[in-house]
């Protein structure tokens, strides 16, 4: 699985109306959020908090998956739907591997904005 | 496409704000962001919002406890919610939502096809709501008006359904009915309503005329009766006094009076009875009652002077040719003397005669502005007599001019003295209560008309009673009186910005209100 789709931010320059400037500063958002994304994920970690948990992944996989980090979104949308009932034994298991994906997810998309394929 | 519609984005998370503001600015929308639930609501009650786009999960407050606040608020309730959910995982959320009142859902990775038509479809409904909630209100107002027409004549504007009338549909037609009989019906009632006031006010002018033109026949019979001017008018104030008080009294409004009324009832008291009524007693000495009657129609004329002067009324051409006409008149008037009297210097008395219009033009003018109008007419008259009882008595004494008054047919004047002076002030206290009245409810420039009536009434009064004749060139100065009055005044359009002038227009002069209210549209057109 490709750690970046690129048809999918495509359709998201498309969806905020083409500005290439405006696309850049939503991706740079997104990789500061996710960050503290990942640290919630962490702090939830020590103190086997389920919901902080359940609610990290939710929103990582909804905005990684707008930004076409596909593999990420799948990861959390696993850790999410194994926090649904009881603290799931895989937890750290799971972060680690959201953690190392997201790392991938970020080289990607900086090479993105600096990539002059995508300027213009 | 270009929408004037606001919509707040409701998220936790900056990105998805950012995302969602921007796609709503490429598809033409206004927006603003909330950060959370709690800010989503403060938000919202403090703006207005045609649409809220809201997260579903969010820590502390989320989308459900957010829409059942809004649920709670009638001004909130009717603002559409579309949330935002992953569809594929989050059915139940979505299902729970639209329960909670949600009128669509999002999925989070939509495209701007799907968006566009979402908010096309909620904001179509939203607008539907709002027509019928706006139809149901403008439907309560005309309800309304037609109760208040039902019970009362009001003026339409005050019925404030200008703006449903201008509705294209059937109610805007209704509103239009409603409107046109409301003025058709508040006209006529304005109309009516005027026209009793000018028939009521045209018969009080009448009535003060005739019986003012008596008074000057009286006068003349006092005056040959014995030439005692001062003492004869200290009699007349003191019954008029007496009646008018007393009558005031037993109608229960005597009137309560400050200090600064009393200079107005000595200004008064001066110029009707020291300046006027004394110089008429004096004048009808020399001078037949007839003659006397013609030089008091000069009234109006001075009235108009003075009124042009102070800038109370506006001379225009017209006016000011019937002015010069009468002015004509007055002196053919005081010419017409020198044939008619055995006197040697009868002009000289006629000059002197002046004194009286004057003196009555100058009292009804300060009646005008100076006496409340929710003073008892009697009342003040009353006291205006009275004042001048207490004026009159230095003179009479300076003058010798103290008589008493007796029926026995030796005592000087005998029976006919007493009878004119008691005539005379019976007279003088209807009349003149009756004048101010008019004067309240006609304003100035109509009531010193009288001054028409009484030298008709004066001359016919002294023909009949006197056996009096008019030499023909007093009637030819009179014809020149009539013409330069009916020049000068009463009224004229011109005058209508004029509030004092204004006042009496419309209160006198219904037969010109629809040459009005005809401009009047003529000029909105």
């Amino acid at each position: 699985m490709a750690i970046l789709d690129l048809r999918v931010i495509d359709q998201l320059k498309e969806l905020i109306g083409g500005d290439v400037e405006e696309l850049h500063e939503l991706i740079k958002l997104f990789l500061v959020e996710a960050k503290d994304i990942l640290s919630d994920m962490d702090t939830s970690l020590e103190t086997q908090d389920l919901e902080l948990l359940r609610r990290s992944a939710h929103s990582l996989k909804s905005s990684s998956q707008d930004f076409g980090a596909t593999r990420l979104s799948e990861l959390n949308a696993a850790l999410e739907s194994s926090c649904r009932n009881h603290w799931p034994e895989s937890a750290a298991n799971h972060v680690v591997k959201i953690a190392d994906s997201f790392k991938q997810v970020d080289v990607a998309l900086n090479e993105y904005i600096s990539g002059p394929v995508n300027h213009g | 496409m270009v929408s004037t519609e606001r919509i707040l984005v409701v998220d936790d998370k900056e990105v998805h704000r950012k995302k969602m503001s921007l796609a709503l600015a490429n598809l033409g929308y206004e927006s603003d962001t909330a950060e959370s639930g709690a800010d989503g609501l403060l938000k919202l009650k403090s703006h207005s919002y045609d649409l809220v786009l809201l997260d579903i999960l969010m820590p502390v407050m989320d989308g459900f406890e957010v829409m059942e606040f809004m649920k709670d608020d009638p001004n909130l309730r009717d603002i559409p919610v579309i949330v935002i959910s992953a569809l594929d995982r989050e059915m139940d959320s979505v299902v729970k939502a639209i329960e909670f009142g949600a009128q669509d859902f999002l999925p989070k990775n939509f495209d701007p096809v799907l968006l566009q038509a979402r908010l096309t479809s909620s904001l179509e409904r939203k607008r539907n709501r709002d027509r019928e909630l706006e139809h149901l209100r403008q439907v309560e107002r005309l309800t309304d008006a037609a109760a208040i027409l039902e019970n009362q004549v009001v003026d339409p504007q005050r019925l404030q359904i200008a703006d449903i009338s201008e509705r294209p549909d059937a109610l805007g037609q209704l509103a239009r009915v409603f409107t046109s009989m409301a003025s058709q019906v508040f006209e006529r009632e304005k109309r009516l309503r005027q026209q009793i006031r000018t028939l009521r006010s045209t018969g009080i002018l009448f009535a003060v005329g005739l019986v003012s033109g008596l008074g000057v026949v009286l006068s003349r019979i006092a005056a040959e009766a014995a030439e005692h001017p001062f003492g004869i008018a200290l009699w007349i104030n003191l019954i008029v006094a007496g009646i008018s008080l007393s009558f005031a009294t037993f109608r229960g409004n005597f009137p309560k009076l400050d200090r600064s009324m009393i200079w107005v009832f000595i200004v008064w008291a001066f110029l009707s009875t020291i300046i006027a009524e004394v110089t008429i007693l004096w004048v009808a000495q020399e001078l037949p009652a007839s003659i006397i009657a013609l030089i008091l129609v000069s009234e109006g004329f001075i009235v108009f002077a003075i009124a042009s002067l102070i800038k109370i009324e506006q001379a225009t051409m017209r006016r000011l040719a019937g002015f010069i006409v009468g002015l004509v008149g007055v002196a053919l008037a005081i010419f017409s003397t020198s044939e008619s009297a055995a006197i040697s210097t009868p002009w000289m008395w006629a000059l002197v005669a002046l004194l009286a219009p004057l003196g009555y033009a100058l009292r009804t003018l300060l009646v005008t502005v100076k006496i409340p109008h929710d003073m008892d007419p009697f009342a003040a008259n009353g006291l205006c007599a009275a004042t001048a009882c207490i004026m009159l008595i230095p003179f009479v004494i300076l003058f010798d001019d103290f008589f008493m008054l007796s029926l026995n047919k030796d005592s000087p004047g005998g029976t006919s003295l007493v009878l004119a002076i008691f005539l005379f002030a019976i007279i003088s206290a209807v009349g003149v209560a009756m004048r101010v009245s008019l004067i309240r409810s006609a304003g100035a420039v109509f009531a010193s008309q009288t001054s028409f009536v009484v030298t008709f009434a004066g001359i016919g009064w002294s023909i009949i009673l006197l056996g009096e004749s008019l030499p023909v060139i007093a009637w030819f100065a009179l014809g020149l009186l009539v013409t330069g009055l009916l020049l000068v005044g009463p009224k004229d359009e011109a005058e209508e910005n004029d509030p004092i002038a204004l006042k009496s227009h419309s209160k006198n002069k219904p037969a010109e209100l629809p040459a009005n209210i005809k401009t009047a549209t003529h000029s909105s057109r």
